[in-house]
């Protein structure tokens, strides 16, 4: 009896040894690249910091002035905004992509690469062709709009406030070819016999989709989710590049992310861009675990315990 | 009879899928084929209203053997503008057929001619733009931070999510949501005080800040990989476990293996990443012989100058080999996702 | 020994400065320059800052004009004036605003390397001709300069703009257009001395009135439209002939003879408004070089500043290889471009320069401040005045007028200034208290305005124009009070 507890105790060690040596590499990470810039980030934010100068503690005061600054609620309506609108679109549209690369037609090898050529394009490169398609005067995408019948006056897209976040959102859903090759990858896995059970019972296309592919998708939808929602409280590149910093016109493409950036690297107000960055990063949890929680009701994982994130 | 109505319904439903997959490619690949043809373009042609498709370069004409743009007036006949008369409301131009010797004619005359223009590639935007940037030395830095990016991450993450898929050691739960939360955390944060570890440890101008951080599990590709491992049946693991095999022998000789798409996944997804990453590579890098060419790519548009037709011949050659990649290879990645649990 | 120059020119500027830089290592034997592109935007200032900020900067930094101050607040920048003396390089050296954009809490930071008039006036004669107008005679005053505006514009038959005659804050962006038409319009932005924000400065905000007079004449969204079209450098409206007049910055004169060697051309000073502006008015921008914190090699890299700002040699080779001016007022660079036609003229306006922009440490704040005033303004994104109140003892003549066009408006007429959002007063009429808030203006019949008063004088008085001055009014003190505190901030206990 003694000896079995000690054998296992000792097997329990070694479990614990092995787990900790395969996660080394992440953990010596955490410790190297994360612990420290992270926590200097969140003594800074409690600081005024110039980053020449040393920081001097100022307590909560950076946090209360986001409170009463006009830009600050700005930007982070422009960001609820691009998210709220860009991660729902794009993954209806890389779920719509993907059932139909699904689909076995011919050219399904070409028609998947079209799909994620956006997703190769550099940044910098992709940002720019979106400047000059979108441009109202002389860009395609007004040239073809003008072609429309009952379409006289096109928007003015990136010059219009009214128009710069949809541009921008649409930039975003044109990029959705890694969420359409990660949907791809599930589609594969759904077992055909539970296709080919619906089939012989009646079941029309749109039917089968609904009560076999939704369900069974739902990890990779709610994946998608997740990624997305997380990428879009970030979204930067685009928006500086697109913009070129300003983040106009009238402050509609002011997103979060370009805000923060300004303040830290325009104004070298450190503090108070840290001070921003972990009311994002708050944000960015609350939402995702509003996600999480509400998954369980919804995602379907084929083992119960060990798929669930 | 049922049977052939569900054919049909079969047929038709691939042609619908084959119409919208038309529709959709061209709307997608629309904005890359103007990059394509913008690379063949004069930069004044991209900025035309209303936008051309079809490359156009201006004809020359040779007179007195140097080469003159030709003009058309509004009476359809040519001539090649030979100079313009400083000092004079006047240029000298030649006609193209009949009598061709030189003759002057006034602005207001010549204000309505217009260069001709017909098709025509403008491939030097490649030769240019490559040299522009030196574009040999750049591809290498890039493909050497990529590469090192890509393989770092294959190794860590694999090991990382290994240990967190199939070593049942207590720790687990709580270093996986550790990692997928330095995920959420903005890289605006971490950006200053990182840059002090790097340039402390003596990394700065160096690509070590840039392929380190790939060795050490970047959080997204260890989610991706665990869910994989966690797919691997457990008979598996649990044979050659009675086989004498250690972790790490099952790691090696079965996990891996088996994990070949979802690696391959894991580094087109890196290798993209550092691919186009731009931010980095800027802050990081200051001597120019280790520029990547994302930074070579911003440097065509600047406040005081912008290339766009040779930004457009650099992203078309840096854009295509990764195509023709992922065209050959495109199956394996998408084999090599899977976030269920188990493998279909 | 080698040097290593962080400068911010791709493209054909960088050649310019390759050119500078043989030249000088041509008379410098010892030492060896490696200039460093590192693209012009914030990303400049990010990679900089972690450099210095981790012992490892370069020796030489460009440094945009309004930026030397707060470089120098937050410990960037090394000061230049124990090597400025020793070299016997004085203020009279310098036109007066480079030497001011440089010169920070006492100290001198940096050396101006190009001075840019901004801007000269020009216009395209041939634009001129076709709308009917005298092509040697460009707009001296605002009102002649609306007046060509109007004739120079061109609609196609949806309405839509074909060109335009000018697009007031299409001048290298909002705020260096707001700084262009501010001080034109006789208004001041920052008080050095009590380090107080003007930038709500009556003749500011009358300024920005007059700019967003444009949106409501020719239609904002057209503008936009046709302004989104506007291409960077080779593709200026300007030279395409989308915009038959422009403030242009001095490298278009290359720039021009490279992309639009057809286009007939000439250049004056700014035109100002008749009542209360300043003519012939201008204000200098341009790139400075400065030693940053932590050099390794501060003589040598003070002697490439010297050569290339100071130096008859250096600034004649920086002049000759940018085509921009040497900050040095007594380079001999410019007895070669005065007798030139455009050169010349860029030159008479850099010899009549009063302004840089405000030298403070919150610049790059106030510059996005302002360009959101402008942006806000003509983008209709303040609301109209509700409540108006006319303070008119006797109920005068003008008072009928005025409360006739305020009922078109849609704002309520109140008796209380106190609760108007615009007063409106006759300034002749003695004893009127003049309530002064945030939202309180004082509008007066006469072109005079009484002291202190942010009074703006309306002729003639129309609702349009009452509105469009509120709404400037409301943006430009936003962004005053916004930097005022941000600087407030600054000068307090640092980042």
């Amino acid at each position: 009896m003694a000896s079995t507890s000690a054998r296992r105790s000792r097997g329990w060690l070694r479990t614990e040894l092995t787990g900790l040596l395969f996660s080394s590499p992440a953990i010596i990470g955490l410790a190297a690249v994360m612990a420290y810039p992270v926590a200097a980030s969140l003594y800074y934010s409690f600081c005024n910091y110039s980053v020449l100068k040393p920081p001097t503690w100022v307590g909560t005061a950076n946090y209360e002035r986001l409170l009463t600054d006009e830009l600050f609620w700005t930007s982070l309506w422009n960001t609820l905004y691009f998210a709220a609108f860009s991660v729902p679109l794009g993954i209806i549209v890389a779920f719509l992509l993907a059932l139909l690369l699904n689909v076995k037609v011919r050219g399904m090898t070409v028609y998947r690469t079209i799909f994620y050529i956006p997703s190769i394009v550099p940044m910098v490169a992709s940002s720019v062709l979106w400047i000059w398609l979108f441009n109202p005067q002389y860009g395609a995408v007004n040239a073809l709009l003008r072609h429309v019948p009952g379409i006289s006056d096109p928007p003015g897209w990136l010059s219009d406030p009214a128009w710069a976040k949809p541009t921008i959102i649409l930039w975003s859903i044109w990029g959705v070819g890694n969420t359409v090759v990660i949907f791809l990858a599930g589609l594969q896995g759904v077992p055909q016999a539970l296709y080919e059970a619906a089939e012989v019972d009646g079941a029309s296309p749109w039917q089968r989709t609904l009560s076999i592919t939704v369900p069974y998708m739902t990890p990779y939808l709610f994946f998608a989710l997740v990624m997305g929602l997380i990428g879009s409280f970030q979204f930067f590149t685009p928006a500086m590049v697109m913009t070129n910093g300003t983040g106009g016109p009238a402050d509609s493409t002011m997103f979060y992310a370009l805000n923060l950036f300004h303040r830290a690297f325009s104004d070298f107000k450190m503090g108070y861009a840290c001070a921003m960055a972990w009311v994002l990063f708050i944000l960015v949890v609350i939402a995702t675990l509003v996600v999480v929680k509400s998954s369980a009701r919804y995602v379907y994982y084929e083992s119960a315990d060990e798929g669930a994130v | 009879m049922a049977d052939s109505v569900d054919h049909r319904g079969a047929r038709w439903q691939r042609l619908l899928a084959q119409v919208l997959l038309i529709f959709f490619s061209l709307i997608f690949i629309m904005p890359f084929v103007w990059l394509v043809t913008s690379s063949v373009k004069p930069d004044a042609q991209i900025f035309r209203s209303p936008p051309e498709w079809i490359p156009l370069l201006p004809v020359t004409h040779v007179v007195a053997g140097e080469e003159c743009p030709v003009y058309e007036g509004p009476d359809g006949s040519r001539v090649a503008l030979i100079e313009r008369l400083p000092g004079e409301d006047a240029v000298l131009a030649a006609s193209l057929s009949g009598d061709t010797s030189p003759f002057t004619l006034s602005q207001d005359i010549f204000g309505a001619y217009e260069p001709v223009r017909e098709f025509g590639l403008r491939w030097s935007n490649y030769p240019e733009g490559l040299a522009f940037i030196n574009f040999g030395q750049q591809l290498t830095n890039t493909l050497i931070i990529c590469l090192s990016t890509a393989l770092g991450a294959i190794i860590s993450c694999s090991l990382v999510a290994y240990g967190l898929a199939r070593v049942p050691w207590r720790g687990r739960n709580a270093l996986f949501y550790v990692i997928l939360g330095t995920m959420m955390i903005p890289p605006q944060v971490t950006m200053v005080p990182l840059f002090v570890v790097f340039a402390k440890l003596g990394m700065v101008n160096t690509y070590w800040p840039l392929i380190l951080p790939s060795f050490l599990a970047p959080g997204f590709y260890v989610f991706l990989l665990r869910q994989f491992f966690l797919g691997i049946p457990q008979d598996l693991t649990d044979a050659a476990r009675l086989e004498g095999c250690g972790e790490f022998g099952i790691y090696w000789r079965i996990a891996l293996p088996l994990s070949k798409p979802a690696l391959a996944t894991v580094a087109l997804f890196s290798f993209l990443g550092a691919w186009n990453d731009y931010l980095g590579p800027l802050i990081y890098l200051s001597d120019e012989a280790k520029y990547t060419l994302s930074l070579g790519i911003a440097s065509f548009s600047s406040q005081y100058g912008s290339f766009p037709g040779m930004l457009m011949a650099v992203s078309t050659v840096m854009t295509v080999p990764i195509i023709v990649l992922f065209f050959f290879t495109q199956r394996t990645f998408i084999q090599g996702i899977t976030l269920t649990g188990i493998k279909g | 020994m080698v040097l290593d120059l962080w400068h911010v020119w791709g493209g054909e500027q960088a050649a310019a400065i390759d050119e500078v830089v043989a030249r000088f290592e041509a008379c410098h034997p010892n030492i060896r320059i490696n200039p460093v592109f590192t693209s012009n935007d914030l990303a400049t200032s990010q990679k900089f800052f972690t450099a210095v900020a981790s012992g490892a900067p370069p020796d030489v930094i460009f440094v945009d004009g309004p930026q030397v101050a707060p470089w120098a607040e937050w410990g960037a920048l090394v000061p230049l004036d124990p090597y400025l003396e020793a070299a016997g390089i004085k203020p009279q050296d310098y036109f007066d605003p480079c030497w001011q954009q440089c010169s920070y809490e006492g100290k001198t930071w940096a050396l101006t390397y190009c001075a840019d008039p901004n801007f000269g006036f020009v216009w395209s004669r041939q634009a001129f001709r076709e709308a009917g107008l005298d092509p040697d005679r460009p707009p001296t005053t605002i009102e002649e300069l609306d007046e060509m505006a109007e004739a120079l514009t061109r609609r196609g038959p949806g309405g839509e703009l074909e060109s335009i005659g000018l697009i007031p804050w299409a001048q290298y962006g909002p705020a260096n257009s707001m700084f262009t038409w501010g001080w034109a319009f006789g208004g001041e932005f920052y008080d050095p001395e009590t380090r107080t924000v003007t930038a709500d400065h009556p003749d500011v905000v009358r300024a920005l009135a007059w700019m967003i007079s444009y949106c409501d004449r020719f239609d904002v969204r057209r503008i936009s439209a046709l302004e989104a079209g506007f291409g960077t450098q080779e593709q200026d409206p300007f030279y395409t002939g989308l915009m038959a007049m422009r403030c242009l910055h001095i490298g278009g004169i290359v720039d021009i003879g490279k992309y639009a060697p057809d286009l007939d051309w000439a250049v004056s000073f700014l035109p100002a408004p008749e009542e209360g502006g300043k003519p012939r008015s201008s204000w200098v921008g341009g790139w400075c070089m400065s030693i940053p914190e932590g050099c390794p090699h501060p003589d040598e890299a003070f002697e490439l500043i010297r050569w290339t700002c100071h130096d008859p040699a250096g600034t004649t080779a920086a002049g000759e290889a940018s085509g921009l001016f040497p900050g040095m007022a007594t380079s001999p660079y410019f007895d070669q471009v005065r007798d030139e036609p455009h050169y010349g003229a860029f030159l008479d306006i850099i010899e009549e320069t009063r302004h840089q922009r405000p030298v403070m440490p919150s610049q790059a704040f106030l510059m996005r401040e302002l360009a959101r005033a402008v942006d806000a303004a003509r983008f209709g994104k303040i609301a109209p005045p509700k409540t108006v109140a006319i303070v008119a003892p006797g109920s005068p003549d003008w008072a009928v007028e005025v409360e006739q066009e305020l009922s078109g408006m849609g704002s309520t007429l109140v008796a209380d200034p106190a609760e108007a959002d615009i007063t409106v007063v006759d300034a002749t009429s003695d004893g009127v208290a003049i309530p002064h808030g945030e939202h309180v203006l004082a509008v007066t019949t006469k072109a005079e305005t009484p002291e202190g008063a942010h009074g703006y004088a309306l002729a003639p008085l129309t609702a349009d124009h009452l509105r469009r001055w509120y709404i400037a009014r409301v943006a430009l003190h936003r962004a005053t009070v916004n930097t005022q505190n941000e600087l407030d901030l600054i000068l307090k206990g640092g980042g």
